[in-house]
């Protein structure tokens, strides 16, 4: 009897004793912070932070209230806790989707900073994360949101849009970054945000992304760099193809991109690397401007070729960009002859970034249209 | 001695256990000294009837008939018995009238002649007329029984869409018929037994010979055996008493007040204890499974029957987890809940005087009492409860900020839920409250905690050597074609696999 008591005792004592993480607090009792922003320090101090929290009004009606709180120190943890002392409750991180990085902190260095979100067990390591361009990251939780009041959680729909719909944001979540930071052979690139005046309100837009060499920013891709390094990474889900059409008026065609499969093959030969970028796009024609009746003619075989022969052009610019102004490998070439050829990896790795600059770049665009929408005419329409 | 003196003189005062010590003795010759005997072991009950009566055409031909008023059909005694004895011109007296009235003369189709004080004396207690004749030293105990009962109506506690529609009554032989009429087969046995050394409450053990695990009879039979009371009024007194897992909330023996489900227990291999005074009849073994299956399932097309049997194990699930999971969730877990519906739990808690989990715990209670009272009270003034509980517990207690709004939804869902099981309504209180406690101190992890228990409980349980959970623990079809989904009967080839010979039901 005795023997089954300690037994039972053993086993309910170890319910308490082999807990990780936890802790009891009621839900009121905290305040919700959806968003973050870090700036270089003022006050000689190395950070300054500021917090977006959302305080719920205890009316009788549905009330959400922003505020952003700020403070420094010298380290973010530092930071958060000179936070606490301004909120009069305990701050949760649980539900902050998204943390802005300024320019300037950029420059400086970013991995403490993803250290910190993925060490601390009450940041998300899903977590967006994105670089202010151009200005100070608080700055961006003070322009107003159009569609919610919460700044920050608009940037995370914001990103998550982008990425979804227009396949032109690579990675942002914090977790995915702190990989590539990690890693060799990679360059980090982070989405940058960016101000604008619209109608007298400040608004954000996304504005491309920003190119780290190892942790410190150094440059930034443009919208339509990132999407065509998207192309390269095999990003591209969905999206939108503009180019110039190649007849005398100089109009524009639009093609909505069905599905994409760029396959990126790596080949050594003598002492040469050779990196093989095939793409394959399934598009349907979104908008012509044009006059023709392309279905009567052999005018969609040419716009098909004309539409490789520009992304083609389109990738080695930025293939060139990459190995000559940049001097990064965004593509992630050399984290692929790591894991897939790993003993020219040790060749080769020990100076990559320099080697990157000397990698022959082949590029093969196949585009195929795939129908006209649902309609067949144009609106022109001669024939 | 004469056997009236040594009643005289013995007393004839029943023992502790309130049994009257008569075995083997037997009456006399002489009628009016037998009708003494009688009486004095009945003294004092003056609803004990004595008729004599004498033969019209021999007056040496004296009888006397003796009842107990309104236990017995007065039609039978007065036309089957008095009548035909006091008209009869063939008797006269000697050694063997006793036995031409037995043969020639009573025209009731239940008769027994007997000289034995227990048995008359339980006849007469169960609605049997005892006739006395004078020069015998025995009796002719005639079944005459004949009392009022209830009509056969459908239970209200357990009502079907289709199927049959009739339902026990209080009369033990009125139920017995109501099962053989399903079961038309030799192979149907009824075995009396009676319990309560007061009550003396017959009871009946019914089974199909050639289905039964003669084990699981001989389990029952041993811990019937063992049952020492004095009265046993309905069968929850038999229940508690030979149940496995005495302190388990869980139903090891099933219930149920319908023919129908009873005569499907009994095809499927199981054993049933019918008691004499309740419409409830229990069957053995009761799996686990059986909480969550009602005799609609059987008798409704079989997708039908599957849905509403999965949502009726979804719904224990849901009424033992809810208050647990949204105390772990919002006081440990938040970053679990959406954000939208954080902030919206947030604003509604704002302003809550007391912590979740006692907020928790009093509109829980409070369900159980409103539940409580309106099975209490008289039906006439539900329309109140009904009021209070709606307005004033859901709507004003919000208003005013007492409890959050979120909690009334917990435990709104949390009360439906746990209605839509009655069967295992009890198991439900005690868990839903378990794991409450449970996530209050330790978050999900507590809970999961619970539930691993409450895993381990219900896989050791047996129930008449039965374990509990063999019919859901299986992976084979033939097994499970009866748990979350009821196959169509086309695929209801076996029996549940405790059934040990003659599994095969259907070709």
């Amino acid at each position: 009897m005795w023997k089954k008591a300690i037994v039972i005792f053993m086993i309910i004592s170890n319910v308490f004793l082999l807990t990780g993480c936890w802790n009891y607090v009621e839900i009121d009792r905290l305040i919700n912070v959806s968003g973050l922003a870090l700036d270089v320090g003022e006050e000689g101090k190395r950070y300054h932070l500021s917090a977006e929290i959302i305080t719920v009004g205890s009316e009788e009606k549905a009330q959400t209230n922003v505020n952003v709180i700020e403070s420094d120190g010298n380290t973010i943890f530092e930071a958060v806790r000179n936070l606490t002392m301004i909120s009069s409750k305990k701050l949760y991180f649980g539900h902050c989707r998204v943390m802005i990085i300024g320019e300037e902190l950029a420059k400086y260095g970013i991995s403490e900073i993803l250290d910190l979100t993925v060490r601390n067990h009450e940041t998300r390591i899903a977590m967006d994360i994105a670089i202010s361009k151009g200005c100070k990251a608080k700055d961006i939780l003070l322009t107003e949101g159009i569609s919610t009041p919460i700044i920050a959680y608009k940037i995370y729909d914001l990103l998550d849009t982008t990425e979804k719909e227009i396949g032109e944001s690579p990675f942002t979540k914090s977790y995915k970054i702190f990989n590539t930071l990690q890693a060799d052979g990679i360059s980090t690139v982070i989405p940058a945000l960016e101000i604008i005046e619209a109608e007298e309100k400040k608004a954000v837009k996304f504005c491309g992304v920003g190119v780290f060499d190892e942790d410190r920013l150094i440059e930034y891709l443009d919208v339509l760099e990132t999407k065509n390094l998207s192309f390269i990474n095999n990003k591209i889900k969905t999206g939108l193809l503009t180019i110039k059409a190649d007849d005398e008026q100089g109009a524009y065609e639009s093609f909505e991109i069905y599905k994409n499969k760029t396959q990126t093959k790596i080949q050594f030969e003598n002492d040469d690397i050779i990196v093989n970028v095939k793409t394959h796009t399934e598009v349907n024609i979104g908008e012509m401007e044009t006059e023709e009746d392309f279905l009567k003619t052999d005018r969609v075989e040419k716009i098909r070729q004309h539409l490789e022969k520009e992304m083609e052009k389109d990738l080695y610019k930025l293939i060139n960009k990459a190995q000559t102004e940049l001097e990064s490998d965004i593509f992630g070439i050399g984290l692929q002859i790591y894991r897939d050829h790993y003993k020219e990896w040790e060749k080769y790795g020990k100076d990559w970034n320099e080697r990157f600059k000397s990698v022959k770049f082949n590029v093969d665009c196949k585009v195929d249209i795939m129908g006209s929408g649902v309609y067949d005419e144009t609106a022109k329409g001669v024939g | 001695m004469s056997l009236l003196k040594k009643f005289k003189e013995k007393s004839t005062e029943p023992d502790d256990k309130g049994v009257l010590h008569l075995g083997g003795e037997k009456l006399e010759k002489e009628l009016g000294r037998n009708i003494e005997i009688i009486e004095q072991i009945f003294k004092d009950d003056e609803t004990l009837i004595k008729r004599e009566f004498e033969n019209q055409k021999d007056n040496k031909v004296k009888c006397c008939a003796l009842f107990f008023d309104g236990m017995i059909d007065n039609r039978i005694i007065n036309e089957s018995v008095i009548q035909p004895i006091i008209a009869n011109t063939g008797l006269s007296k000697n050694d063997e009238t006793i036995d031409e009235i037995l043969s020639q003369v009573i025209a009731t189709n239940s008769v027994e002649k007997s000289g034995n004080l227990d048995e008359i004396s339980q006849g007469l207690l169960h609605g049997d007329t005892v006739l006395l004749v004078d020069g015998s030293s025995s009796a002719i105990i005639i079944n005459t029984k004949g009392w009022q009962t209830r009509a056969i109506t459908e239970p209200d506690n357990e009502k079907g869409l289709r199927g049959p529609r009739e339902g026990f009554t209080e009369a033990l032989l009125i139920n017995l018929s109501l099962i053989r009429r399903k079961i038309l087969t030799p192979d149907l046995k009824f075995k009396f037994r009676t319990f309560g050394t007061r009550s003396n409450t017959k009871a009946c053990i019914c089974y199909l010979d050639s289905l039964v695990d003669k084990e699981v009879l001989d389990e029952l039979n041993r811990r019937l055996d063992k049952i020492e009371i004095d009265g046993v009024l309905d069968v929850n007194y038999i229940v508690e008493l030979i149940k496995d897992s005495q302190m388990s909330p869980f139903k090891t023996i099933g219930v149920s007040e319908r023919p129908d489900v009873i005569a499907s227990k009994l095809l499927e291999g199981r054993v049933a204890i019918i008691l004499d005074g309740t419409p409830v009849v229990l069957t053995v073994p009761y799996l686990f499974i059986e909480n969550f299956q009602a005799n609609d399932d059987y008798y409704l097309n079989f997708y039908f029957a599957s849905i509403g049997r999965f949502l009726r194990i979804l719904g224990f699930l849901m009424t033992i987890s809810i208050p647990a999971v949204y105390m772990s969730f919002t006081t440990y877990h938040r970053e679990m809940i959406p954000t939208d519906l954080a902030l919206s739990i947030m604003e509604a808690h704002q302003g809550v005087p007391f912590p979740t989990i006692v907020e928790c715990v009093i509109m829980l209670v409070l369900f159980e009492i409103i539940r409580e009272t309106g099975l209490r009270m008289p039906t006439n003034i539900g329309q109140a409860l009904s009021i209070v509980g709606a307005l004033v517990i859901g709507q004003a207690a919000v208003d005013a900020k007492f409890i959050s709004a979120p909690m009334v939804i917990v435990v709104a869902v949390t009360a439906i839920t746990g209605l839509i099981n009655p069967k295992v309504k009890g198991a439900v209180v005690t868990l839903r409250f378990l794991f409450l406690f449970a996530s209050a101190m330790l978050g999900i992890y507590g809970y999961a905690f619970a539930c691993i228990g409450l895993l381990i409980h219900l896989f050791s349980m047996k129930s008449f050597g039965v374990i509990y959970t063999s019919q859901i623990s299986s992976y084979k079809f033939q097994e499970f074609k009866d748990n979350v989904f009821r196959a169509s009967w086309e695929y209801m080839i076996t029996r549940p696999i405790f059934v040990k010979k003659n599994i095969v039901r259907k070709k």
